[in-house]
């Protein structure tokens, strides 16, 4: 188990590198130099000569990048242009607010859509099933800012009851919670109910009947019990999408996370910030495959196997 | 499967029928924007800004005295510029490197894999920032970077269908006439993957149109006076209370479009599935 | 003659595809006598599988039982509910199936999977694990305390089977089906599985219905046997009976592929012809475009099933009607 992990760990450690030269080469595109964008304009050019040297910037890129890459491992992530504060800092006020909403917005996607999914499954063919798949799928085409704006207009303007934006205590988490909650809950039915479906085709279902087992003990051990360890691996794997999607959520409602933040960072062209919360955000979707890799091995013991074998 | 049961069960599924209907109608409304919208999309006139819906102006007006109605009519051209460049970006990235790695397999499959899986990893909207912040913004560039990263569930599509096939007697028998690779890549692996990726494509088309106008409603794609459903929103926002109908108009546009593609991607799934 | 355990009597099952409903199943009748082993053999497809899980109500969907009757031990099973049918499986009757590496639960290790039955018997769970632990005694299980803490993929694939037919023993059924139970085991393992079977049966005083393509499996353990074709029983009789003096075109064409086969084993599928689409069955007799005796009658009229003497009978226009008899 313990090799399973370092290796994914090794893995992901490689997709992080790999996407912050990526980066790094975004960023090389820029037009014009990044000194004349800091410094002031009246300084003579001897002092920018200086200055570049001083910041590396007459270097070849790649030794450009190795510099960047060593300070990011000192944990050092450069420091806002805008406020002269270091990005890591800055990363780390913002990050827990991020983690928050998408972190309970998985959790009741996965507490609506598991339940409606089984059912779903359960009901398979009905009119309640087409229903209920429609309806979800549905709530998937709604562009998420669009109804936050309309959820604003009811909760927050008419009726006075929620705020409108920032964060006040939980009752400001309603709003966005739900914005990102209801176009998820599709998605989260779909997997659960062709898990369910799949499942119920397997022979061990059959042998499970065939031993006695009354319908609805093996609907819960046989079943589910087998279903639901995809459905767990999925909620990892989905976990990043939601805190990159955050990003425009969070601007229609002020939320003071990690996309309010590189929003404004954008507006003031603050590199340092933008390259920062990116690195998180690939860092978190690296480390949130990984979980749910681990969780697979856990839940399911012929992966364990898989694990163990591939020691030799 | 025959053409012509194809044909029959598209006739008879409903889903693909309601689906298609709503994609033609936003195409025509596209095609024809010039006749159908009253004004042009950047004309100006204070004295009428925020007319509520009515006679006058089917949606009514916002701040600069723009009737929505034509915005949005103008604005469909923009909703079906984004997914015709997602999807040739997309099919052009994930089905070449799909073939290439499925059929060749070996390193190439693993590298090809390698890059796959790393794409997958990036930050999608996030990605589109960073190049919006080093470049300024522009639809173009949003919609480039959110492509960019939304191939690698086409390319192993096609890839896992690519490795069955390829071991199938009619491309054995192909390449024991000494065709070529390519020939063979071109003339019988690529049309049997082609159902399958444009259902595909078809299923996520909405999300891409949906992320893409996203960020022109954060101000990093379309700039004004662009009728881009998405900077409509946005522009409606500072008046949700006064103004209401801004917002809501461009939304439902989305919802239209977005339920159309939908539609069509999943009813093409149930045609072309042999099992029904 | 002994009491019979389990009557079927013109069992249909039927299948609902896209391209109208399939008849799997047509009109089969055989019982078993309490201690006997039956045998039902034939190609894949031809309905035999579909028949076993008819016995314990089991067919999946979209397949349906539309006929007959099943009477075990005087009992219709299909006038029973749901509930009271789950009293009979496990209990009365029980199966095991061809793969045991699929159909036994991945995440549950095998010795759980026993107790989990034994425990359907209003057994607390240490007893039932000992009373598990004692039946993969009995099916010879090597070191039966550590493999019940292994799940079934860490098993070889005739320990694997061992837990299955561990697990289904475990009630005292009456009876066992056993569907294809060596098909997906090695030549050795196969003769090892047959011979616990029968050794099984002796003990535990059960009658053993037996669904194998493999007549060297019939040979071996059955009492009587039921050739099966496209979905109908073709021909029954006592095993040595069939064997020596087959009356079925189709039997005749199997025993004399019979010695050609690896150590006892035969491929049915080396008959000439192919196997019948159920969906799309020829006119007449099913068998006729294969049939190397046909008539003329065989391509228009579906032959009668004729009783010979009880327990012995046959469906073809070969046998009975004059010709027969003049013979």
């Amino acid at each position: 188990m313990l090799n399973y992990v370092l290796k994914r760990l090794a893995v992901g450690v490689l997709v992080i590198i790999s996407a912050s030269i990526v980066l790094f080469s975004i960023m090389q595109l820029m037009p014009g130099d990044p000194i004349r964008m800091v410094a002031d304009p009246r300084l003579p050019p001897h002092r920018i000569e200086e200055l570049k040297r001083a910041w590396g910037l007459d270097k070849p890129a790649y030794v450009q990048y190795l510099y960047w890459m060593k300070n990011l491992l000192r944990g050092d992530m450069g420091t806002s242009i805008a406020t002269g504060q270091p990005v890591g800092y800055l990363i780390a006020s913002r990050l827990p607010y991020t983690l928050l909403l998408a972190g309970t917005a998985m959790v009741v996607r996965y507490l609506i859509g598991v339940p409606l999914g089984l059912i779903a499954a359960l009901r398979q063919g009905t009119k309640l099933d087409r229903l209920l798949v429609m309806a979800t799928t549905m709530l998937m085409m709604i562009p998420g800012y669009w109804f936050a704006i309309l959820l604003m207009m009811v909760f927050a303007i008419k009726l006075r009851w929620l705020p409108i934006s920032g964060f006040q205590g939980p009752a400001s988490l309603v709003l966005p919670l739900m914005t990102m909650v209801l176009p998820g809950i599709g998605g989260t039915l779909r997997v659960t109910r062709s898990e369910v479906l799949d499942t119920a085709r397997e022979p061990f279902v059959l042998t499970a009947h065939a031993k006695g087992l009354s319908a609805r003990a093996v609907q819960v051990y046989h079943i589910l019990r087998n279903a639901l360890i995809p459905v767990t691996v999925s909620f990892f794997l989905n976990l990043p999408w939601l805190i990159s999607g955050s990003v425009i959520i969070e601007n229609v409602f002020a939320w003071p996370g990690m996309g309010r933040l590189v929003w404004g960072a954008i507006q003031s062209q603050d590199l340092p910030v933008v390259q920062g919360v990116f690195v998180m955000i690939t860092a978190l979707t690296v480390v949130c495959n990984i979980v749910g890799d681990i969780v697979a091995g856990l839940l399911d013991p012929r992966i364990r196997v898989e694990i163990e074998e591939a020691r030799e | 499967m025959s053409r012509k049961r194809t044909y029959l069960k598209a006739a008879k599924n409903g889903m693909f029928i309601t689906g298609t209907v709503l994609f033609l109608t936003v195409l025509l409304v596209a095609v024809f924007a010039d006749r159908i919208a009253p004004h042009k999309y950047d004309e100006m006139n204070i004295e009428k800004a925020f007319i509520p819906p009515g006679r006058a102006y089917l949606f009514g007006t916002d701040e600069f005295g723009r009737c929505l109605f034509s915005r949005i009519i103008y604005g469909s051209r923009i909703a079906l510029k984004i997914g015709l460049m997602v999807v040739a970006i997309q099919i052009s990235v994930g089905v070449s490197v799909g073939l290439l790695a499925g059929y060749f397999g070996g390193k190439l499959d693993m590298i090809l894999s390698f890059i796959t899986d790393l794409t997958w990893a990036m930050p999608p909207v996030v990605l589109s920032l960073a190049i919006v912040t080093v470049l300024g913004p522009s639809l173009e560039r949003v919609v480039v970077s959110t492509a960019l990263v939304s191939w690698p569930g086409c390319a192993r599509m096609v890839r896992s269908k690519t490795q069955s096939i390829k071991n199938m007697p009619f491309v054995e028998a192909a390449r024991a006439l000494g065709e070529s690779d390519l020939s063979i890549i071109v003339r019988y692996i690529l049309p049997n993957t082609l159902g399958i990726v444009i259902v595909l494509t078809t299923l996520q088309l909405p999300g891409a149109i949906l992320s893409t106008t996203g960020l022109s409603f954060l101000g990093l794609g379309s700039q004004p006076p662009s009728p881009d459903w998405g900077l409509i929103l946005s522009e409606g926002v500072n008046y949700v209370s006064k103004a209401p109908w801004i917002s809501i108009f461009p939304g439902l546009a989305l919802i239209y479009t977005a339920v159309g593609f939908n539609l069509m991607g999943e009813g093409l799934r149930d045609i072309l599935d042999p099992r029904t | 003659m002994a009491a019979k355990l389990l009557e079927v009597s013109g069992l249909e099952v039927q299948f609902d595809t896209s391209s109208g409903p399939v008849r799997a199943v047509r009109g089969v009748s055989f019982d078993i006598a309490e201690g006997e082993v039956l045998a039902l053999v034939g190609e894949s497809g031809c309905g035999k599988s579909t028949t076993a899980l008819s016995i314990l109500r089991l067919v999946p969907r979209p397949g349906e039982i539309t006929g007959g009757r099943i009477v075990f031990d005087g009992v219709n099973l299909l006038d029973l509910d749901e509930c009271s049918m789950t009293q009979y499986r496990g209990k009365q009757i029980s199966m095991i199936f061809q793969n045991p590496l699929v159909a036994l639960n991945p995440v549950y290790r095998s010795g759980f999977q026993v107790q989990e039955a034994v425990m359907l018997d209003k057994v607390p769970p240490d007893r039932a694990w000992r009373a598990a632990l004692n039946v993969l005694k009995q099916v010879r299980l090597p070191d039966p305390e550590d493999r019940a803490r292994s799940y079934p993929h860490e098993l070889s694939g005739g320990m694997r089977q061992r837990v299955m037919i561990g697990m289904m023993i475990s009630r005292f059924p009456r009876l066992l089906i056993a569907d294809e139970p060596t098909t997906a085991l090695d030549v050795t393992i196969q003769a090892q599985i047959l011979d616990l079977l029968d050794d099984l049966r002796h003990e535990k005083r059960m009658s053993l219905l037996i669904i194998t393509h493999d007549l060297g499996v019939v040979a071996d353990i059955a009492d009587r046997v039921g050739v099966m074709y496209a979905g109908a029983l073709v021909e029954t009789g006592d095993v040595t009976e069939v064997f020596e003096k087959p009356l079925h075109p189709y039997t005749q064409l199997l025993l004399k592929a019979l010695p050609r086969g690896p150590k006892n084993e035969l491929r049915l599928e080396s008959i000439p012809g192919g196997v019948p689409n159920l969906s799309n069955l020829p006119p007449g007799c099913p068998f006729h475009p294969r049939c190397q005796r046909r008539l003329d009658i065989c391509s228009k009229v579906e032959p009668e099933t004729l009783e010979i003497h009880p327990g012995r009978t046959v469906r073809c226009h070969l046998v009975g009607g004059e010709s027969f008899w003049k013979r």
